[in-house]
């Protein structure tokens, strides 16, 4: 498991491939292997090296997502961050309790991000973190290194 | 335009508010130790002798074209221990101030007191419909003035379409009732006024992240006589908290610094401590800030004059400053 917090192994894996894997390496449509689905411990993130970039794979209660390593507030490091979920805007001294396992937070300062969309929860900062493609195949995670770009409008 | 948004009046004795109270009330009153007492809560912050033993009252600046009346001896009720007797004692005063205080280019605030919302939010209302009163002053409690405990009275006032006039009695940080300042309680009336500025960053940092503002967008805050260099840095650390915990006040679903921006004003007085070494250049940058920030004379205790604000300011940004009341007063200006 010690091992999984480091880019390298992660490229080891991609190119020998894990036990079980449907296709290791970059299938035709550009998404790069990852791990085996049942690797990825629940929201621990897990650094990988997809295209050249570092990027956090997390499985959560709300399912498989990929997120830029680097905070848009001050570079914090996002694949060290916490899974969480978030209180949205409410009345006056009331709480509501939603997005479990959509959010992280950075180590450093705390800011929340959603894991769907990378934008900051609540609007606390216009930049946002990168999120990739995620696609479960069988029992294998592929990863696209192309951003998705932010909708405009979120539909309601 | 000028308008003058802190400028203090007093009576010469208590006996001028009985004709105002409950023949009951007045003979309680009546005594020697809350008569005797208008030389305490008339020098306004307790710095014996520091502005004579006289009660002070400014009469109305002749260059503003407005001006908001600040009846500082009613404030002191937020050190009294008989509530309800400070209640009568307000609402005395408001009535003396409505006879003798409204005029077509003054206007005194409704005094109330902290330790009752539910009837001060039906004095707003009556007062208001009375009409002459240009604001309320509500004096500073022992609980952050962000708690839903007033929202009686900040709906009172937003109904009524007055701003909230904050202003020290001279009783915080010393009397029970009043709040304290940070650290304990000093021994001096002086280092007391030196700190009053935190009672200002305090409620401001209370009404913000208790999301006041948001209950109630209409009401307009003000305060006075606490300085504003402050502002922006703790602004900057409103907002930068919120960035981080905003999930532990998710009622404030703005950054904090945008209702304070939108809601809240604070006059000028002490406008040195802003314009010492180009602060005011330099901190005050954009417009939005600069349009908080209000002429208040201050008078009769030590303050600014117009043409100190010229003299500081320069007379571009002075125009602005001393016009910048406008915002908080058009019921003055509809009333002239
Ligand atoms: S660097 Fe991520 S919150 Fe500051």
């Amino acid at each position: 498991m010690t091992s999984e917090r480091l880019g390298s192994t992660v490229t080891a894996d991609a190119a020998a491939g894990a036990p079980g894997a449907v296709t290791p390496g970059v299938a035709d449509d550009g998404f790069e292997y990852i791990c085996e689905l049942d690797e990825l411990v629940p929201n621990k993130i897990r650094r990988s090296a997809v295209g050249g970039r570092e990027i956090g794979v997390v499985r959560t209660v709300a399912g498989v997502f990929a997120i830029g390593s680097s905070c848009p507030h001050q570079g914090g490091p996002m694949c060290d961050g916490a899974i969480k979920g978030t209180m949205e805007p409410s009345d006056r001294n009331e709480y509501v309790f939603a997005q479990e396992g959509e959010v992280v937070t950075c180590p450093w300062h705390g800011y929340e991000f959603e894991l769907k969309t990378g934008a900051s929860v609540g609007g606390a900062i216009l930049g946002r973190i990168g999120v990739y493609q995620v696609d479960v195949r069988g029992t294998a995670v592929f990863c696209s290194s192309k951003r998705i770009r932010p909708q405009r409008r979120r539909a309601e | 335009m000028i308008f003058d948004v802190d400028r203090h009046v007093a009576v010469q004795s208590y006996s001028e508010i009985f004709p105002f109270m409950e023949h009951s009330w007045q003979k309680h009153f009546e005594r020697k130790e809350f008569v005797g007492s208008i030389a305490e809560s008339s020098n306004h912050i307790r710095v014996s002798s520091r502005f004579g033993d006289a009660p002070e009252s400014a009469p109305a600046l002749v260059e503003a074209d407005h001006t908001l009346l600040v009846p500082h001896q009613a404030l002191t009720v937020n050190g009294w221990a008989d509530n309800v007797a400070a209640v009568v004692f307000v609402e005395a005063f408001n009535s003396f101030a409505a006879e003798n205080w409204v005029s077509e280019k003054s206007a005194p605030a409704i005094v109330v007191s902290a330790a009752d919302p539910e009837w001060s939010a039906r004095e707003i209302t009556r007062r208001a419909g009375d009409g002459g009163f240009g604001a309320v002053a509500l004096p500073l409690g022992a609980t952050l003035a962000g708690s839903k405990y007033y929202d009686p009275i900040y709906e009172a006032a937003s109904n009524a379409g007055l701003p909230i006039v904050f202003h020290f009695s001279g009783v915080e940080g010393f009397y029970d009732g009043a709040p304290g300042l940070g650290g304990g309680i000093h021994q001096t009336a002086f280092s007391r006024l030196v700190l009053l500025p935190q009672l200002a960053e305090s409620t401001i940092t209370s009404l913000a992240f208790e999301g006041v503002f948001e209950r109630f967008p209409q009401l307009r805050v003000v305060f006075s006589g606490f300085g504003f260099s402050w502002l922006p840095s703790l602004l900057w650390r409103l907002d930068r908290e919120w960035r981080t915990f905003r999930h532990d006040v998710p009622w404030v679903k703005r950054v904090p610094s945008e209702y304070v921006l939108e809601n809240v004003w604070l006059t000028t007085w002490p406008l040195q401590e802003a314009t010492m070494d180009d602060d005011w250049h330099r901190l005050f940058s954009t417009e939005t800030l600069r349009s908080r920030i209000v002429f208040g004379s201050h008078a009769p205790f030590d303050g600014d004059a117009p043409s100190d604000v010229v003299e500081q300011l320069g007379e571009t940004d002075a125009a602005l400053v001393l016009g910048n009341g406008a915002a908080l007063l058009p019921f003055v200006s509809v009333r002239a």
